[in-house]
């Protein structure tokens, strides 16, 4: 009986031990996990043997003691290792989550204080940058700016300033002439104007009218000087019936132009990328409009008139080459292809025309609208009187005076690398260098943080290849020209046997060499010639023409 | 090495039950529940020690490297596998001693002033 008792005692406490001790271990995981990993078997096994050191006395009120205590000391140790585990927070995972939730609450509590800080510190980090940038600037400015003006001077023999000060002496302030204005009105008339952009006075047309859409007549002349004799194809009905409509006004510019100096349109250097510039398409189409005259009228055995329409021609165009910006360069170039395919057509040249096309004489004035530009460009970039307009958000800083140091660092920057573009093209035959050589050396020694820069050189370059390409078909005329005088000069039916000069002065490699074919016709051809100027000007390469004898 | 540079004297005061459990290593190794008990016993069971607060400050002893995980068993025929044994390390050793001057000096201290007759009385009793 005692011993069915004891059993049912020690049932009783076994009972109580292992659901003590599974209710203190399910206490246990008020413990941070990490801690609970390290000790709660020990923990465990510890109020185990407590438990049972109480139940082997069979006190209920050591029992209740016990668990009293047991509760306090799992509280106060929890709470401690939840605190040291927040305060010892040392893994990524744990600082991310933490923070996430801290700044979140922190958010929802304090949104105008983080606001503000916010606020702070982007300011402080604008500013910051900004200064960096500026005193960046100043550095580089300190570097770069005698150095780069130095170079500037042994190329031009003048300062950047000086030399600036010498164009705007030598093409100062001056408005339209009345050659012009008159020209205007008869090329409206001709439904051909485009007014120049950025005109310096009131009271011009500004708006555009023009048959282009229906009418170009360049495109029929460039047809035609492609041809590689002096076969000329009727031009199309359009054309002719243009022509014939429009006589009067034709004949009444030609008549302008023989009777008034040349047409003279606004310039104002000083106000740089601001300055006036004359209208390309207005001179294409007036240029191309002239080439079709010319073109029907030697077609039709009109010399004189043919003549007297090339002189109005090269007049307009001349006053376009005698002005300095570059762009006005560009536009006479574009003219003088459709001069030429007119010119080569021509029965009878005035031998004066021969010293007309010279070719040193047409580089020189590129390559000095070429260095107006680069110097034009660096002011533009460097004066801080005037605000950049172009960079749209950028513009706030790049007009304030901490921008200042910046644009005259880009100003600097443009003229070094414009002045290496500069000396790369003077200082090498550009034939043997091909532009895209030319700008990977460039590039190469560029500051990359300027995109101006790369805008400076890549268009010298390409202005400057398209200028040999020019130059290379004006040599075409010119040789076409030479073999017809030495033709006509000649006394005997036929070829004479030697053609003099017959070098090229665009490519010390080129040569030109001429042959008798069988038919009695002499055949000019260029020889030699870059394979890049192949590759970037397909129609115009090579350079062919043939001549009929004198019969 | 990094422990003979530290300084005990930078540990000090130790918490109540810190100095015990340093106190119950001082002899001899101990599990947890060696602990517990020696600190019980010796203190008449004024001071016990609960699991939470135990390994709480075992863990934060271990770190400090005051004592450490002993690999050894005093007498494995005799006890449980499972348990582990610390030990003073030696930096342990010398903290522990820190402490006790420190207390020793504070005992010196209310001697002088003639404080310690009742508690001489009061320990006698006891």
């Amino acid at each position: 009986m005692l011993e069915v008792a004891g059993d049912r005692v020690m049932a009783f406490i076994e009972k109580l031990l292992a659901s003590s001790e599974h209710f203190y271990r399910w206490l246990v995981k008020i413990h941070p996990k990490e801690f609970r990993a390290e000790y709660e078997t020990e923990m465990v096994q510890n109020f185990r043997d407590l438990c049972r050191e109480r139940l082997d006395h069979l006190s209920a009120t050591r029992m209740v003691g016990l668990w009293g205590h047991a509760f306090l000391d799992l509280a106060a140790s929890a709470a401690i290792e939840h605190i040291r585990r927040r305060k010892s927070m040392n893994t990524l995972d744990q600082d991310l989550r933490w923070d996430l939730r801290y700044g979140v609450q922190m958010f929802c509590k304090h949104f105008l204080w983080l606001l503000k800080y916010t606020s702070l510190a982007l300011i402080g980090g604008a500013v910051a940058i900004v200064l960096a940038a500026w005193i960046w600037s100043g550095v580089r400015i300190w570097q770069k700016e005698k150095p780069v003006q130095q170079a500037w001077a042994e190329m031009t023999g003048k300062t950047p300033e000086g030399y600036f000060e010498s164009v705007l002496q030598q093409f100062p302030k001056s408005g339209m002439n009345e050659t012009a204005r008159q020209l205007e009105d008869l090329t409206t008339r001709l439904g051909i104007f485009n007014p120049m952009p950025n005109r310096s006075y009131d009271g011009q047309r500004k708006n555009f009218v023009g048959p282009f859409d229906t009418l170009d007549a360049p495109v029929h002349v460039v047809s035609q000087s492609r041809k590689p004799t002096d076969d000329i194809d009727e031009a199309p009905a359009k054309l002719q019936d243009y022509l014939k409509n429009r006589r009067a006004d034709l004949d009444a510019l030609y008549s302008l132009l023989q009777r008034s100096g040349m047409p003279r349109w606004e310039t104002d250097i000083a106000l740089l990328s601001r300055a006036p510039i004359p209208a390309l398409f207005y001179h294409r189409q007036l240029q191309g409009l002239i080439a079709l005259d010319i073109l029907e009228r030697t077609r039709k055995g009109e010399t004189a008139a043919a003549q007297a329409a090339f002189e109005v021609s090269w007049k307009i165009n001349q006053s376009l080459r005698e002005r300095p910006e570059l762009l006005s360069q560009m536009i006479a170039l574009s003219v003088l292809e459709l001069q030429m395919g007119a010119l080569r057509k021509m029965k009878h040249v005035p031998d004066m025309w021969q010293k007309r096309i010279a070719l040193a004489a047409w580089q020189e004035s590129f390559w000095r609208a070429m260095e107006l530009d680069a110097v034009v460009l660096s002011r533009d970039m460097t004066d801080t009187v005037t605000p950049v307009r172009s960079a749209r958000w950028f513009d706030l800083l790049i007009n304030s005076p901490l921008g200042r140091p910046l644009r005259r660092l880009a100003g600097t920057e443009m003229l070094e690398v414009s002045h290496e573009a500069l000396f790369l093209i003077r200082n090498n035959s550009f034939c043997a260098l091909s532009p895209q050589l030319a700008a990977d050396r460039l590039e190469a020694s560029r500051s990359s943080w300027s995109m101006g820069t790369q805008f400076a050189y890549t268009s010298y370059l390409r202005a400057w290849s398209r200028m040999m390409e020019a130059m290379t078909r004006l040599e075409l005329t010119a040789k076409i020209l030479q073999a017809k005088e030495a033709r006509n000069s000649s006394t005997t039916p036929g070829w004479p046997n030697q053609l003099a000069e017959m070098k090229s002065l665009v490519c010390p490699e080129a040569q030109w060499v001429h042959e008798i074919t069988s038919d009695g016709r002499i055949k000019l051809q260029c020889l030699n010639l870059p394979e890049w100027l192949r590759k970037e000007f397909p129609q115009s390469v090579p350079l062919t023409y043939s001549l009929k004898a004198k019969s | 090495m990094r422990q003979a540079k530290r300084d005990p004297e930078d540990l000090l005061p130790l918490s109540l039950s810190v100095f015990h459990i340093l106190v119950s290593l001082a002899d001899q190794e101990r599990h947890g529940y060696g602990i517990m008990k020696e600190t019980a016993a010796r203190t008449d069971g004024k001071v016990r020690l609960g699991p939470g607060i135990l390994y709480g400050n075992i863990k934060r002893l271990i770190e400090d490297g005051l004592i450490e995980a002993s690999q050894e068993r005093p007498d494995p025929e005799l006890d449980d596998e499972r348990r582990r044994y610390y030990r003073l390390t030696q930096f342990g050793q010398r903290v522990v001693v820190a402490e006790t001057r420190r207390l020793a000096s504070l005992i010196g201290m209310a001697r002088s002033k003639r404080l310690l007759r009742d508690l001489k009385f009061a320990g006698s009793r006891g």
